[in-house]
């Protein structure tokens, strides 16, 4: 018994080792299988990788191509204010096309790209009213499922704030009943400055030569001798680039576009501007006028009221003259480009009683502070006119012969409360003050 | 005499175990077969994979030196440098092989090794050399081929006079479109990268 239970032993363990080395080779399969998923799940994924970095570097591409073009768009507008671009092209603020800047949504590269532009909200401003020159650039390129964005803050490089209610490059003479007022009602001449007459100057009195205060009432200080202020010698053709209609010298007026909207030859007129072809001069007369900015390639008269322009009576200019700007009549003048009223490549020359840049304690419209610049010089008199803004008399050059020293006179106004900021358009590009990007793969 | 031998132990054996060691050393022959195949299938995919990888990031990363480069320069520079004709138009970047059939080079003008271009050596063309880059820039606003159309042509104005109408922006160009292509060969074919930038002030 014990033989044969001995001799029968061996089967069961024969039987416990069949299939074992399949079992093995099993085994052996399944962990080279999992190993060669997982190195075919690493391959996959660096080849989607490979895919997700191009489509990536397109979208960066993408975002880049439109922080050019939203570069571009502010350099176009760096010499009549930013406001415009946060307005959109409808130039009404809190409409859907705020911020939008032309074609903020083009196709790029097989993907897109979109532009919007927006405030710093730095004090003082409001989302749609830039002071600064300083905004805000989003930009998104997408292709595939990637998406980069560029946020930056952009600046005109040559914004200048005027920080003297009056300033002459030359000799400055001010007479009459004049009152110079406001928080920065300074005054200075890189020559000489004289008063004369009743004149009241809340701020200070400066020149680089001597000031002569007679009996003008200046309640800051008068100081000869002084540092030379640095004026802003501006582009004046700069702004033709960005007018909304140019007044030429053929006589016909030209929109932003180049196309051909009116004329003012022979009798015609466009919103009341007529051209003198012997004098080779624009002028406004009446009370029928259209709101925007203006340049005229020649001398610009203003002797009409333009009081139908808007239901306040206001009407809403920036005139731009490669000539002389004269006004001799009673307008009620706001700036439409922020911050520009009248800027002239000559003389600038006011009379009668207008209203530029309406103040708050003037009536009870907003205040549109703006320049008053002359690349020669200005004379400012009349009984109530009334400037809210700078002037400023640039050069000592006499090409014109309209007015040849700077002089305010008669019982004219002049506040400033060194709010105005402007651009000399001499910049080649904009500024890009700083910069952040942000990427999103939606895989 | 009585004596008997006592039976040699052998190895258990029945009908039923027949052939058992045969199918078993297939069935592992098999599965270890299918195991080397997949093996070898996944690695040479990865290493395929990877190859076309490594090569469209060389790509990609020429493309971007390139568009870098060509900011630093501005839109006028970059038009003469690599406008049609100029020296930058077909160029060379190096770890990439050129794939055999190219856009033929017009005589005399040649190829330009880009890694010489982007460090400031003054290239030389070589006249002989294939390229696998070329760079084409879109100087017509009023263009509307399918090139253009990828960077919005005709809606977009490239040298700022506020229309979309101008036949050559040269010496006034505020923006160009500039569209690289990159082609290459290797061992696991052949690879295209196209790239778009707009190049500003």
């Amino acid at each position: 018994m014990r033989t044969r239970s001995s001799a029968a032993s061996p089967r069961p363990r024969v039987r416990a080792e069949r299939g074992n080395v399949l079992i093995l080779a099993l085994a052996v399969g399944i962990v080279v299988a999992l190993v060669l998923s997982g190195i075919l799940s690493m391959t996959l994924q660096h080849g989607g990788a490979a895919i997700e970095r191009g489509e990536r570097a397109q979208a960066r591409w993408g975002a880049e191509a439109g922080f050019a073009k939203a570069r571009e768009a502010i350099y176009r507008k760096r010499i009549v204010g930013l406001s415009r671009l946060l307005e959109g092209p409808d130039g009404m603020p809190g409409t859907a096309d705020d911020g939008i800047v032309p074609d903020h949504q083009l196709p790029f590269g097989g993907g897109e790209v979109r532009i919007r532009i927006e405030n710093d909200a730095a004090p003082g401003e409001t989302a749609f009213e830039d002071r600064n020159f300083r905004v805000v650039v989003r930009a998104t390129g997408k292709a595939g499922l990637s998406e980069e964005s560029i946020r930056a803050y952009v600046s005109v490089p040559d914004a200048f704030r005027s920080r003297h209610g009056v300033l002459a490059g030359h000799d400055l003479e001010i007479s009459g009943t004049m009152d110079v007022t406001g928080s920065v009602a300074d005054v200075h001449a890189n020559g000489n400055v004289t008063i004369a007459g009743a004149v009241e100057v809340w701020g200070d009195v400066t020149a680089t030569g001597t000031v002569t205060a007679g009996a003008g009432n200046v309640r800051g200080t008068t100081t000869s001798g002084a540092p030379p202020v640095k004026i802003p010698i501006l582009d004046v053709e700069a702004y033709r680039e960005v007018a909304d209609d140019v007044l030429r010298l053929d006589g016909r007026v030209q929109n932003a576009t180049g196309a051909i909207v009116g004329n003012g030859l022979l009798g015609s007129s466009f919103y009341g501007w007529s051209f003198d072809l012997v004098g080779l001069r624009w002028t406004f007369s009446g009370r029928r006028a259209m709101n925007g900015t203006f340049f005229a390639e020649t001398d610009a008269y203003v002797s009409g009221s333009g009081s139908d322009a808007t239901r306040e009576g206001q009407w809403y200019l920036s005139l731009v003259a490669r000539g002389n700007i004269v006004v001799s009549s009673n307008p009620d003048i706001r700036a439409d480009s922020p911050g520009i009223l009248l800027i002239s490549n000559k003389d600038v020359r006011i009379s009668g009683s207008p209203n530029l840049g309406t103040r708050i304690d003037w009536d009870d419209l907003p205040a549109t502070p703006g320049l008053v610049y002359a690349m020669e010089q200005f004379y400012i008199e009349g009984r109530t006119t009334k400037i809210n803004g700078t002037v400023i008399g640039a050069t000592s050059r006499n090409l014109s012969l309209l007015v040849t020293r700077n002089h305010l006179a008669g019982t004219a106004q002049l506040g400033y409360e060194g709010d105005v900021i402007f651009s000399d358009g001499t910049a080649k590009a904009v500024d890009v003050l700083y910069w952040e990007r942000t990427s999103e793969h939606l895989r | 005499m009585g004596l008997r031998l006592a039976p040699t132990p052998r190895r258990p054996h029945s009908v039923r175990s027949c052939g058992f060691a045969l199918l078993e050393i297939l069935f592992t022959v098999t599965v270890m077969a299918l195991v080397i195949l997949g093996a070898v299938v996944t690695l040479t995919r990865s290493a395929e994979v990877g190859d076309k990888a490594a090569a469209r990031a060389t790509a990609a990363e020429s493309a971007e030196s390139l568009f870098e480069y060509m900011r630093a320069l501005g839109p006028e520079e970059t038009i003469r440098r690599f406008e049609q004709g100029a020296p930058g138009e077909y160029l060379l970047i190096p770890g990439l092989p050129p794939p055999p059939v190219v856009k033929a080079v017009p005589a005399g003008q040649g190829v330009v090794d880009v890694v010489q271009l982007l460090t400031g050596v003054a290239p030389v063309p070589d006249l002989t050399a294939p390229p696998n880059g070329q760079v084409e820039l879109i100087l017509d606003e009023t263009r509307t081929d399918a090139t253009a159309a990828r960077f919005g042509c005709p809606r977009v104005d490239l040298d700022g006079d506020g229309a979309c109408a101008t036949r050559d922006i040269r010496g006034r160009a505020r923006l160009v479109p500039v569209y690289v292509t990159i082609r290459w060969r290797t061992a696991n074919g052949e690879g295209r990268l196209d790239a778009y930038a707009l190049i500003g002030r």
